[in-house]
């Protein structure tokens, strides 16, 4: 269990954007009690600047490069770095003064311990640095980075960024983590691996990428020598044929290794596709079944209002006949028998002898009532007929294209060893007054085969790692019930489809070349208008962007539960109203109060411009009380620098104000 | 399917399958499991698969879709319901349930109609494949005749392969056709190291072990049957 930081107090003085309200103590003050605090204000206020504070005490000066924006995080070094002097003065460049006296203090706590952090944000220095009430130096390595990691419990300040990033604060340029293969295995590993298993991920993983680099520059440097002796080699007196044919080989070899390398780089994708298509099938077939099945059950039933006897055999028999057109005796399509039954049942008779029925009391209505089932349950079948079939097709497309697509693997990486021999056959052919050449040759020779000892090593360091991997995600997946329950807590009834969170590790290359590792993962699945039974989403392109937001805050949420000691944490949204769709606010409302109720005492923080919908009435309705309504809204209107326009429109603001949130004052 | 001539892969593919089903039942009825319930003969015909190795064989089917309820092979099933036609096999207790997630599934128990199966398992019984087919999972119908009910239909949650947590509900475990990774196997294999020194255990010995090696995690410890 980590100990995820649990805000409670934030104090903001001498900064110019935050001169506060008149009469009482100058500066932007906030105490975060267990729940909701919600901060509003206008474009300009500093709603982001104030999350942006908070994420600053916390991360101090320190970024992981590449962890904002879309990269791979799989390949990227997870070592925070210094931010440039410009990053450190951001906040200083947002008010006329260069927040020369501004302070920011932060008050959390890490487990059962209090910290108090303090920083100067004119430049972000560490000021003040507390535990339990207990003043430490202020070096931001030696104090606050190596105390945050013993109080937090992970192993590198870098996982703690992770953590912040990825899990505590919902910012602009967050990662949508749900589907974000990448960003979800690093976080996984961060929240759920002893932190001596969580750095040796890192280090053979860093090993690894580094290895390969190495062996991919060093292939890289070989291949370019090769092609400049070969030319040299061409304008060498020699034989002329020998040349021309040196010549010919070394265009075809650069051709087929630049073919072999985008094959190689379409692994993933080609492997990924066929993993899908037989998921899918697989799940068509099953679904299938349960339709026929029924289907069957219904005929079943139909039948059975007009049996007059009480056989099972030939019940079922009967049913199987009608429901696939295939005689069970002897396997013979026979849609003539089927149509005849089948018009008996219409026609309401006896289904054995034809005798009319529709005057037997007691029968008709019951048979009616099973008929129209037969209709739906037939309707259900084929559709899913459709799509199984469908599902047939796919799957035999994507195993005929990854099939070809190892066999044109292999049959490269024959045709260019092949073809590296005879180069090498015909150089030996080369006059000897070419001797340099020939030297050169046997250099290459020799980094050719440090080449191949660098990918031999590679590949004994991958199956390692992917043996330390597979055995990590094991237990890992001990804790994906927990999760999955939980994300469907926080989620239920945010959606109209089904939609739930299932354990599916995801192959992935680390570096560039080598085999495929099945890493840790969740994925979502749904259901939708196009699809009758639960689809994997495995992109955020994939749901609409109302959903993509809160189907990732439902997982986050979801993660804080099982991973944080006594299953709490903070979260801090900035602006989650942009994205939603009107209809959804309300919905949307209710996952995130059901993540403020106080008794989980979670910190929920969002920021929200005052927008009209459901969003922040329903959010100060269902997480606030009448009581405690005034210490959990935020007003910026009154504490902030008025900007132009909420100067000219402050009328407007406070009508918008009253309507949205009531007479509540706010926390000033 | 076509009587001359030559079969198709798919035909190839049916005709396998139902020699399976007649190979469990028969099985099973000798061990006594009969009338066979349905989610039980699934588990005995994933059981087949996954421990074929240990008897040296190559699995029919080397992947299965993961189920709340237990392996399921819905290509299997409709093979079983042509069989029931033909009267090779019977059925009883005929039903429709909905399964724990909602779905439809069949309800019934099988057994062979031996008049009918003799004729094919006499007939199978002649070509060597087929026998060691035969003596194969006639040794695990009999291990698992050890089992109660109730712990032959609680036996997939211990199973190695079946159970392994990194392949989720919904997913599918591949044992045998794009990989191999049968842990099951590995499982049964893995006894032999458990006796004395020097002495080989019969692949018959390994599922032994290897079922003891589930009704004792099924109860909690290393109790033996």
């Amino acid at each position: 269990m980590l100990n995820l930081p649990i805000l409670d107090r934030l104090d903001v003085e001498g900064y110019g954007l935050f001169p506060g309200t008149a009469g009482t103590a100058p500066g932007l003050h906030v105490e975060f009690k267990p729940g909701l605090t919600l901060v509003l204000g206008a474009n300009g206020l500093g709603k982001t600047t104030m999350v942006t504070i908070i994420y600053r005490l916390l991360s101090g000066p320190f970024d992981i490069p590449g962890l904002v924006g879309r990269t791979d995080l799989g390949n990227i070094r997870l070592t925070p770095t210094m931010m440039s002097a410009a990053g450190r003065a951001a906040f200083a460049q947002r008010v006329g003064d260069g927040a020369r006296n501004a302070t920011a203090r932060l008050s959390f706590r890490l487990g059962q311990d209090d910290v108090v952090v303090e920083r100067r944000l004119s430049d972000l220095t560490l000021t003040h640095f507390s535990i339990n009430g207990a003043t430490t130096g202020t070096d931001e390595l030696v104090n606050f980075q190596a105390e945050i990691l013993r109080l937090v419990g992970v192993w590198s300040f870098g996982d703690w960024v992770l953590l912040l990033r990825l899990i505590a604060f919902y910012l602009e340029d967050r990662r949508a983590l749900v589907w974000d293969a990448s960003a979800q295995r690093q976080i996984l590993r961060v929240l759920f691996l002893p932190p001596a298993v969580a750095k040796k991920w890192t280090e053979d993983e860093r090993a690894i990428l580094e290895l390969d680099s190495r062996m991919r520059n060093l292939s890289a440097a070989l291949y370019r020598e090769e092609r400049a002796l070969a030319t040299d080699e061409f304008k060498a007196e020699a034989a002329v044929d020998v040349h021309q044919e040196l010549q010919l080989l070394g265009k075809l070899q650069g051709i087929d290794e630049e073919q072999l390398q985008r094959l190689e780089d379409e692994v993933v994708e080609v492997e990924t596709i066929r993993q899908q298509a037989r998921l899918r099938f697989l799940r068509a077939e099953q679904e299938r079944e349960s339709r026929f099945r029924e289907l069957e059950r219904a005929k079943l039933t139909a039948i059975s209002a007009r049996f007059p006897d009480r056989s099972e055999t030939a019940r079922y028999i009967l049913a199987q006949l009608l429901t696939e057109n295939t005689c069970l005796v002897c396997e013979q399509v026979a849609p003539e028998a089927a149509a005849g039954y089948t018009a008996r049942i219409d026609g309401k008779r006896c289904i054995v002898c034809g005798t009319d029925l529709s005057t037997a009391d007691g029968l008709v209505p019951v048979a009616d009532v099973a008929d129209r089932r037969v209709d739906r349950a037939t309707a259900d079948l084929k559709s899913i007929e459709e799509d199984l079939d469908e599902a047939r097709q796919a799957l035999g497309d994507a195993d005929r294209r990854h099939l070809s697509h190892f066999e044109g693997i292999q049959k490269l990486n024959y045709e260019i060893a092949e073809r590296s021999r005879h180069i090498d056959a015909l150089v030996k052919r080369l006059p000897p007054d070419e001797a340099a050449m020939h030297k050169q040759r046997s250099e290459l020779a020799a980094m050719r085969s440090r080449v191949e000892e660098l990918r031999i090593d590679l590949t004994i360091k991958r199956e390692q790692f992917r043996s330390f991997v597979e055995g990590v995600s094991r237990e890992l997946a001990t804790k994906s019930e927990n999760i999955m329950h939980s994300f469907d807590e926080y989620a239920e009834d945010f959606l109209l489809e089904t939609c739930r969170l299932t354990w599916s590790p995801q192959k992935a290359r680390l570096g560039e070349t080598g085999g495929l590792i099945d890493f840790p993962a969740f994925e979502i699945e749904m259901t939708g208008s196009n699809f009758s039974t639960p689809v994997r989403r495995s992109g955020p392109d994939q749901v609409s962007e109302s959903q993509r937001e809160f189907i990732d805050l439902a997982f986050r949420m979801a993660l804080i539960s099982i991973a944080g000691s006594n299953g709490k944490g903070s979260l801090v949204i900035d602006a989650p109203e942009s994205s939603l769709d009107v209809v959804f606010v309300a919905r949307a409302a209710n996952v995130l109060s059901r993540f403020a109720e106080p008794t989980r005492d979670n910190r929920l923080l969002i920021t929200s411009n005052l927008v009209e919908g459901q969003l922040i009435p329903t959010l100060v309705a269902k997480a606030t009380t009448t009581g405690d309504r005034s210490d959990r809204v935020v007003n910026l209107f009154k504490i902030a620098e008025p900007t132009v326009a909420v100067r000219q429109l402050r009328q407007e603001y406070d009508k918008m104000w009253d309507f949205l949130v009531g007479d509540v004052g706010g926390a000033e | 399917m076509t009587t001359n001539e030559q079969l198709s892969d798919g035909e190839i593919s049916t005709l396998r399958r139902r020699v399976r089903l007649i190979v469990l039942l028969d099985s099973a009825e000798r061990a006594g499991l009969v009338p066979l319930p349905i989610l039980r003969l699934h588990t005995l015909a994933y059981l087949a698969n996954v421990l074929a190795p240990v008897w040296d064989m190559p699995a029919l089917e080397g992947k299965i879709l993961k189920r709340h309820g237990g392996p399921f092979y819905p290509a299997l099933q409709r093979d079983l319901d042509r069989l029931v036609g033909m009267g090779v096999v019977l059925i009883s207790g005929l039903g429709h349930v909905r399964d724990e997630e909602g779905r439809w599934r069949l309800e019934g128990s099988y057994r062979l109609r031996r008049a009918i199966a003799e004729r094919v398992l006499q007939y199978l019984d002649r070509l060597d494949d087929e026998r060691r087919l035969a003596a194969f999972v006639d040794e695990l119908a009999f291990a698992l005749s050890a089992l109660s009910d109730e712990d032959l239909d609680g036996a997939m949650q211990e199973d190695a392969t079946y159970s392994d947590p990194i392949v989720g509900v919904g997913n599918v475990i591949d044992f045998a056709e794009w990989q191999q990774k049968n842990y099951a196997a590995n499982a049964a294999r893995h006894f032999e190291r458990l006796l004395p020194s020097g002495a080989r255990a019969t692949p018959g010995e390994k599922l032994h072990f290897y079922v003891r090696h589930l009704h004792a995690r099924m109860h909690g410890g290393r109790r033996s049957l």
